[in-house]
């Protein structure tokens, strides 16, 4: 008797598990089926709970996740196209200034009424026009090239030293017009992971700026510092200086400070170098009084031993 | 659609008369990958805000949205849950938990929800941040700086969609500053995070997509860097 | 499905185990502390139970629950086939022992037991048995006290032993001289009870050789398997077994237990287990609040970072049950070891126990305690965890350590160290009212067990219960087999006592009360309520309703008279004009008028039976006397009081009871040596004297209060402790707030003092609140204690109070020094740093 009672109250349990154990079963796929529906429909509007400390919200969770990297995905895609699309029309306005001069200047040499001074004039203007052309060509090349990905800078483990020191060839010659030294605090060098050709570019974008807009007769000072993750690159000129609310913007394309109205230049300088520290993982600060100082900081990556 | 924003969002502490108003209708919106930075002096409401974003606080009145969700509807234990599911923190005090090691206060936030533990990226994190070596020492064993990398790390360990920095940068030099910054930036670009960050320098903001000026709990300023 | 995130939640609360050794000390020390306590107390209450169960085993003699007279075979199978029987076995007589003037007063028999009878039912009620039982016709097994009576100090098996033994009752029979060979021996207590009547145990051969049976000289005994349903089976018995008319089904008298005395002890047990439990709460309870309150920005940052309150909660609980398990075990075992001093020492002291002490280890004692101390440690962490749980991550941003009291605006401080000390109290409210409610129990509790302890004056706890100098008291009178103990010759020995003085007497008979249902229905119905004797007729009640007659003395009754609302006119009774009735409810007899007294006789061979040639007197209720008068036992009729001279006039001889010997001041020493040489060697006296009992008291006070100042020292303990940790953490988390202090020029020396008056602060309040209120405790307790202790004088233990006063005094002072030390080992730049 005893043991005909056990065993129907065993057999009973076993039953009852068993068919809780199975609608229990039933009812989480039934869950993960709507989960998984919301993802192919991408409605991050899920009818479940995705804040609960239990599995399924964190299931819920995780699908919200998808669906969002997948919107994110097409929305960057979107992104780029406008850079591309904002990018050309930048370009094209940048060029009209030169461009219309050069046409400007080439009718009147065409027009021939002229005195040989004027002549000269005109041509050297034409000349001048075409430079900055040719050099605005090349910058947005670059950029675009950069911008888009079309080159991808390979950022290897090497000497900053050299790397400055292109850098400062390059620019000795505007130097020496304007009668500025340009002083390298003494630094042991160290192994930056950069890309040579691109980074001395960079710096010479950050020095020829310096120059620029320093006054004659100065110095311009670059230092370097080590430290723990990145290595400081600084390069300090006594010029006009920059308003802190104009830091924001100067490494904006085609951005021309206020106080740079009667300085040469095209807006694309700042912009590239930013460009390429980012691309290399590093990135450029400004601080500056103006009419005191600038200096534009420039960090890459140490070296992982 | 941003992936941050709110409405009217209104905190009050006290009762009139010594009603204190720390934000006063903020409106903001947030796209996704962006960096915001929020500019304001001590006492501004900055850090109110971030509260309010976080869900560590309950607005007065308004909405802050995060990934669609509106965060007041929620209680204190689905604020909970929704933090560590999406929300890394960066303090000012680095607050880290001083009973676990390096590692397991990066690990701590993903061992919450019980997830398995993406040891590559974590690898990766602690690489990146230049903590390889200090792994397994305790937190009061580190400097300013290595404590607050470690804390960047805690915040990118579950690749929440979002970040949040209070002053990270306030308990340190300039150089280290510098450094720890330039972390937080290059990572959140890594991961592709939206990161809001609070400070009252603007040399720091200069790495932001975006600065918001804040005073007395309005928004005054806001500009596309 | 629940979420896999327990791992790290066990890692953060075993790393918050870790940092907090401390605290984990104090914890430790509280579920302990907890755990011996209540252990204890379980195991002195279970080491009493089972040590009353055995003294009553003992004392019978047997396990069994009843006997049944003269069992045939044929009955014998059919009960070891009843379901309801355990076992059952059977014994009987074999001989009669003739007593030698060596072996003085005593009555013994050779009795054999079968082996079910032995093992299953005698042996386990005996002490000490050594060597087997007899098996060879000459073999014998003797008690102990037996032996010593015989001369014999250090048995052996097989020493041979002579017995002149009659084979029939009343020196009948053939009387036999034999030497018999010692198979064995055992401690019997039979003849505590019975007044010097035992058995020396025979083997089969020889009671087979006489010729005896249990058939025609013997019962059997019968083990039921469930003893509260004793009566039930007893009557199923009867019918299950169709006993002849001759034949009787006995109960073992077990003693009764008033249940009302179970409640009271029930009761109390739990009163002081709920004490035990609220101080050891009070304690973890505090000690983990202090470090959840100092681990807000811990819980607060688990939050932010997403740790949900139900997972703090868990970290917190977790942590109090890991220490529960360190702790618990701690506490067992030292119960457990203490066990062994301390239960013996205290039921001892009990005096109720006469058999041997038992010291119970049952696993009961260990589980209950431990589940209790496992609530209490659960009882004081679920708050702090609660408010763990709650820590908002705000708060915890802003959170210093540091309380401000805002409600409420101090008039300045002047700097003056001992108004910021006040203040600092004062900080967290509650806090400080924990560690004073502490502190104040633990030292209220020692005073008040002090305070009974030094009030149970012996002198008048014996002037109390004992009437007289010296009192002799026959015990073959209430074993059933009486003798007259106290012949005519040994009054005169008494009468002759150094500096005698005067004797009282009381002399005890049998009778059987006339009975009609209209003067005695009322108390009838009441007895067989209270007794459960459902089922008697009206002729079994006629037939059976003997009882007690006493006679006493004039004296007996002054003093009583002292406290009855209507006296007894003593004159009269003296004469012999009324009897009293002893009884606590004499309404039931408001229509008994006149009793009819039938004079009975009580023999060991017949029980009860008319007294041969007596005529059945009258007389009239005179009034009543309470149940528990001259501690004379009852029975069916209740007992009834007349003078010594009616007694000596109806019963002509009355046995004498009692004897209550005063003697002259200062004789009591001698007195006692002489009364010890004359009573020494006789079992059936017993003794008591004032001085002895003044002795025995002494002693047990000593003990008493050595056990009752251990439990006392141990709450007070908790509640130093609790002090102790809120004072030296409160330094510690102030570290910072002492060196701003010291930064805007105070001193060393102030904070110092400013600290040390804070551990005053705490003391002077104490103290206060223990000298009103804890005072006040103390007498309504000692009031409450005396209803029960008549005896007990009011006597405030001032010697104890000081040296506690002091203690906390010195602790209160010297814990903040302490703490103030240990953060002094920095300097205060390192200090302000720290404090991040």
């Amino acid at each position: 008797m005893a043991l005909a009672v056990t065993i129907i109250i065993a057999v009973a349990i076993c039953f009852l598990t068993v068919l809780f154990s199975y609608r229990y079963v039933r009812k989480t796929f039934d869950s993960i089926d709507q989960v998984l529906d919301s993802v192919l429909a991408k409605n991050t509007d899920l009818p479940l709970e995705a804040t609960a400390d239990n599995r399924l919200s964190k299931l819920t969770h995780k699908a919200v996740k998808i669906i969002q990297m997948n919107t994110m995905d097409i929305s960057q895609t979107r992104q780029e196209k406008e850079i591309i699309q904002s990018f050309i029309s930048d370009m094209s306005h940048q060029m009209k200034t030169p461009l219309s001069g050069i046409a400007m200047y080439t009718d009147l040499l065409l027009e021939g009424r002229i005195t040989e001074a004027e002549r000269q004039e005109f041509l050297s203007r034409v000349k001048m026009g075409t430079e900055k052309l040719q050099w605005m060509m090349d910058s947005l090349v670059k950029m675009s090239r950069l911008e888009v990905g079309a080159i991808e800078l390979s950022p290897v483990s090497t000497g900053i030293k050299q790397t400055i020191s292109d850098s400062i060839s390059t620019v000795y010659g505007a130097a020496a017009k304007k009668n500025i030294s340009i002083q390298t605090a003494y630094f042991e060098d160290v192994s930056l992971l950069h890309d040579r050709k691109w980074t001395s570019e960079a710096i010479t974008n950050i020095l020829e700026n310096a120059i620029k807009y320093s006054s004659a007769n100065r110095e311009i000072n670059i230092s370097l510092e080590t430290l723990p993750i990145y290595t400081k690159i600084s390069i300090t000129d006594y010029g006009i200086g920059i308003a802190p609310d104009e830091w924001n913007s100067i490494f904006k394309r085609f951005y021309r400070g206020r106080n740079a109205k009667g300085v040469d230049g095209a807006g694309l300088g700042l912009y590239l170098a930013s460009l390429i520290f980012h691309k290399q993982d590093g990135y450029i600060l400004v601080d500056s009084k103006p009419g005191k100082y600038t200096t534009f900081s420039m960090f890459l990556q140490n070296c992982k031993k | 659609m941003p992936v941050l924003s709110t409405q009217g969002l209104k905190k009050h502490y006290g009762k009139e008369p010594h009603i204190v108003r720390a934000l006063d209708g903020i409106d903001i919106a947030v796209e996704a990958g962006e960096f915001v930075a929020v500019v304001g002096m001590s006492g501004s409401g900055k850090s109110t805000l971030l509260h309010m974003l976080g869900g560590l606080d309950k607005p007065t009145d308004g909405k802050v949205i995060v990934d669609g969700q509106e965060l007041a509807k929620m209680s204190d234990e689905q604020l909970t849950i929704f933090r560590r599911r999406n929300v890394g923190f960066v303090f000012q005090s680095y607050n880290l938990v001083p009973i676990l090691s390096v590692y397991e206060n990066i690990v701590l936030p993903i061992e919450l929800d019980g997830n398995t533990i993406d040891r590559a990226f974590i690898d990766e994190i602690i690489d990146t941040l230049g903590l390889g070596e200090k792994r397994d020492n305790l937190p009061n064993m580190l400097s300013g700086g290595q404590r607050q990398r470690v804390a960047i790390a805690r915040a990118l360990a579950t690749k929440p969609s979002i970040l949040l920095a209070d002053e990270p940068t306030g308990n340190l030099d300039t150089k280290t500053s510098q450094d720890v910054l330039g972390v937080l930036k290059m990572t959140s670009t890594k991961f592709h995070q939206t990161m809001m960050m609070i400070t009252h320098n603007e040399q720091i903001a200069q790495l932001s997509d975006r600065v918001i000026h804040i005073e007395d709990g309005k928004i005054v300023r806001e500009g596309r860097s | 499905m629940k979420n896999n995130n327990g791992a790290v939640i066990r890692r953060l609360t075993g790393r918050s185990l870790q940092s907090n050794k401390k605290r984990n000390f104090f914890i430790i020390t509280a579920i302990a502390l907890t755990t011996l306590l209540i252990a204890s107390v379980f195991s002195i209450g279970m080491s009493l139970m089972e040590s009353m169960k055995m003294q009553e085993t003992r004392l019978m003699g047997t396990v069994a629950h009843a006997a049944i007279t003269q069992p045939t075979a044929s009955q014998m199978e059919q009960l070891n086939q009843l379901n309801y029987v355990k076992a059952a076995g059977t014994g009987n007589n074999v001989a009669f022992v003739k007593t030698t003037p060596q072996m003085g007063d005593m009555n013994l028999s050779l009795h054999y037991f079968d082996k079910t009878e032995w093992e299953k039912l005698r042996a386990p009620a005996f002490t000490d048995i050594a060597g087997s039982y007899p098996q060879k016709e000459n073999e014998i097994m003797v008690p102990l006290w037996v032996l010593e009576r015989l001369g014999i100090e250090n048995p052996s098996i097989g020493m041979e032993i002579p017995l002149s033994y009659y084979t029939e009752n009343g020196n009948n029979g053939a009387l036999v001289n034999e030497v018999f060979n010692l198979s064995g021996w055992f401690t019997s207590y039979m003849y505590i009870r019975s007044g010097n009547i035992d058995s020396i145990l025979v083997s089969e051969e020889l009671s087979q050789e006489y010729g005896k049976t249990a058939e025609a000289n013997g019962s059997a005994s019968v083990l039921f398997d469930n003893s509260s349903r004793v009566l039930e089976y007893c009557e199923q018995l009867k019918l299950d077994l169709g006993l002849s008319e001759t034949q009787k089904v006995k109960i073992v008298p077990a003693f009764d237990v008033d249940p009302g005395d179970m409640r009271t002890t029930l009761i109390a047990l739990s009163t002081v287990i709920a004490f035990l439990i609220f101080t050891g709460y009070l304690l973890i309870y505090n000690v983990l609040y202090i470090s959840v309150s100092r681990d807000v920005r811990f819980y607060g940052l688990l939050k932010t970072l997403g740790t949900t309150p139900k997972q703090i909660k868990r970290v917190v609980i977790g942590q109090i049950v890991r220490l529960c398990i360190i702790g618990i075990p701690i506490g067992a075992a030292v119960a457990f070891l203490l066990s062994f001093v301390a239960v013996p020492l205290f039921l001892s002291n009990l005096g109720s126990i006469a058999t041997g002490t038992v010291v119970s280890f049952s696993p009961l004692i260990y589980l209950g305690a431990a589940l209790f101390a496992l609530f209490t440690a659960l009882l004081g962490a679920f708050k702090p965890a609660k408010k763990a749980a709650s820590i908002s991550p705000i708060e915890a941003q802003k959170f210093t350590g540091i309380k401000i009291n805002k409600s409420r605006v101090y008039s300045s401080v002047n700097g003056k160290p001992y108004k910021m000390a006040f203040r600092n109290i004062f900080r967290d409210r509650k806090r400080a009212a924990i560690v004073l409610l502490s502190l104040f129990l633990g030292i209220t509790t020692f005073i008040t067990i002090t305070t009974l302890i030094t009030s149970m004056d012996t002198d008048n706890y014996v002037a109390s219960y004992l009437e007289s100098d010296f009192m002799l008291q026959n015990n073959t009178v209430m074993v059933g087999y009486p003798e007259q103990k106290f012949t005519s010759a040994f009054m005169d020995t008494i009468k002759s006592l150094p500096g005698f003085e005067s004797l009282r007497v009381t002399t005890l008979e049998w009778m059987r009360l006339d009975y009609s249902p209209d003067e005695f229905g009322e108390y009838v119905d009441d007895y067989i309520k209270r007794n459960n004797a459902e089922g008697l007729t009206e002729q079994n009640i006629y037939d059976n309703f003997t009882g007690i007659i006493a006679g006493i003395d004039r004296e007996a009754l002054t003093e009583l008279n002292k406290t009855m609302d209507k006296p007894i006119d003593i004159d009269a009774f003296e004469r012999g004009e009324f009897a009293l009735i002893a009884t606590n409810t004499p309404n039931l007899f408001e229509n008994v008028d006149e009793l009819t007294i039938f004079p009975m006789v009580c023999t060991s061979e017949s029980g009860m039976q008319e007294r041969p040639g007596s005529e059945p007197i009258k007389v009239p209720v005179g009034g009543f006397v309470p149940q528990s008068f001259g501690k004379i036992c009852r029975s069916f009729a209740p007992n009834v009081f007349v003078s010594n001279t009616l007694m000596n006039a109806v019963y002509g001889e009355p046995i004498v009871l009692k004897l209550h010997i005063d003697v002259a001041q200062g004789y009591e020493e001698q007195a006692l040596d002489t009364l010890k040489q004359i009573t020494d060697e006789v079992y059936e006296v017993s003794r008591q004297s004032k001085l002895e009992a003044q002795e025995e008291l002494r002693a047990s006070k000593i003990m008493l209060y050595i056990l009752g100042g251990g439990v006392a020292l141990i709450l007070a303990l908790i509640g130093i402790l609790n002090f102790v940790n809120v004072m030296s953490v409160g330094i510690v988390v102030r570290k910072q707030e002492l060196a701003t202090l010291e930064c805007v020029g105070m001193s060393r020396k102030q904070v110092r003092r400013m600290l040390v008056s804070e551990g005053l602060g705490y003391a002077v309040i104490t103290l206060f609140f223990v000298f009103t209120a804890g005072n006040a405790i103390t007498f309504g307790i000692f009031k409450l204690f005396q209803q029960q202790a008549t005896y007990a004088i009011f006597t405030y233990p001032f010697i104890p109070v000081l040296m506690a006063s002091l203690a906390v005094l010195a602790i209160c002072i010297i814990t903040p020094e302490n703490a103030y030390c240990s953060i002094y080992k920095s300097t205060i730049v390192e200090r302000l740093r720290e404090a991040e």
